[in-house]
């Protein structure tokens, strides 16, 4: 359990305060939301069964009123939220986010690809090494994780890529499709990564 | 069996068998994006004549873990 002396030292080593701000990618731009962000087709890739098929958003017929809600619960702080920006065409493709916990300076990632013309295409591998050097550099992180269903192959495809490995396996933990599936959780720590830069 | 799955990977991935080992993976294959993984995991269950369980699969990611999975899940051979 956290005591209160635990919480103003988890206050003082976060940098509370600085805002959310824009990463880069060699292809896209990482932007945080603004008011106003929720285009037409952000809604549309919220209903979209393909899109939100590993998700639990596809249980709830998705509008702006739904998404707002969703988007309220990032306070650029302790949960951070960024649409993805292809730079060469300026084309708004998906988001990706972080979830910090500054106590214990673990931040899980995630994120979605909305736009399909954009599948089979490095985003999310980009994206998500650009949030965790941003989680390892800026944020001081000392672990980051992620995790996904196991039946989402390109998603653990991903998580392998960018050089998480496998930590646990919750057992039959969701639906999807009538049947239960397993949940995979990713981890890479500080010092892994690290490596993996000078390597 | 090693040698029958570095042939897989090597059609799937569209490289030379004298370029693949046990290590070999997408770190080390350009050619083995996330739409070629899939394809691997399907041909090698047809390669096989086996069906790998998610369990299985998202440990998929060398020569090495492939090998070990195909092993797995083969009927257990007897004299």
């Amino acid at each position: 359990m956290a005591t209160l002396s635990d919480k103003a030292a988890a206050t003082e080593d976060s940098p509370g305060g600085m805002p959310q701000r824009s990463l880069e990618t060699p292809d896209f731009l990482l932007a945080p939301f603004q008011d106003g962000d929720i285009s037409d087709e952000y809604v549309a890739w919220m209903n979209d069964p393909e899109v939100v098929q590993y998700t639990d958003s596809r249980y709830v017929q998705q509008t702006r009123e739904t998404i707002g809600a969703f988007l309220r619960s990032f306070d650029g702080r302790n949960a951070m939220i960024w649409r993805i920006i292809h730079k060469p065409d300026g084309v708004y493709i998906g988001n990706c986010l972080l979830r910090v916990n500054w106590l214990h300076k673990v931040a899980e990632l995630g994120g979605m690809v909305g736009d399909r013309r954009y599948w089979g295409k490095p985003v999310i591998a980009q994206t998500f090494e650009r949030l965790i050097r941003h989680a390892f550099q800026d944020l001081g992180m000392e672990k980051v994780t992620g995790g996904t269903r196991s039946c989402n192959y390109p998603a653990v495809y991903n998580l392998h890529r960018i050089g998480m490995t496998l930590e646990a396996e919750l057992r039959r933990h969701a639906v999807q499709d009538g049947r239960r599936v397993d949940i995979a959780l990713f981890a890479l720590f500080r010092e892994d990564w690290e490596a993996r830069q000078s390597a | 069996m090693k040698t029958r799955v570095i042939a897989v990977v090597a059609k799937v991935m569209d490289v030379p068998l004298d370029q693949l080992d046990e290590t070999s993976s997408p770190d080390s294959v350009e050619n083995w994006d996330s739409v070629k993984h899939m394809a691997l995991i399907m041909a090698m269950e047809e390669e096989f004549g086996i069906q790998m369980t998610d369990s299985q699969i998202i440990k998929l990611w060398n020569v090495a873990s492939i090998c070990e999975a195909v092993g797995q899940s083969l009927p257990q051979m007897t004299d």
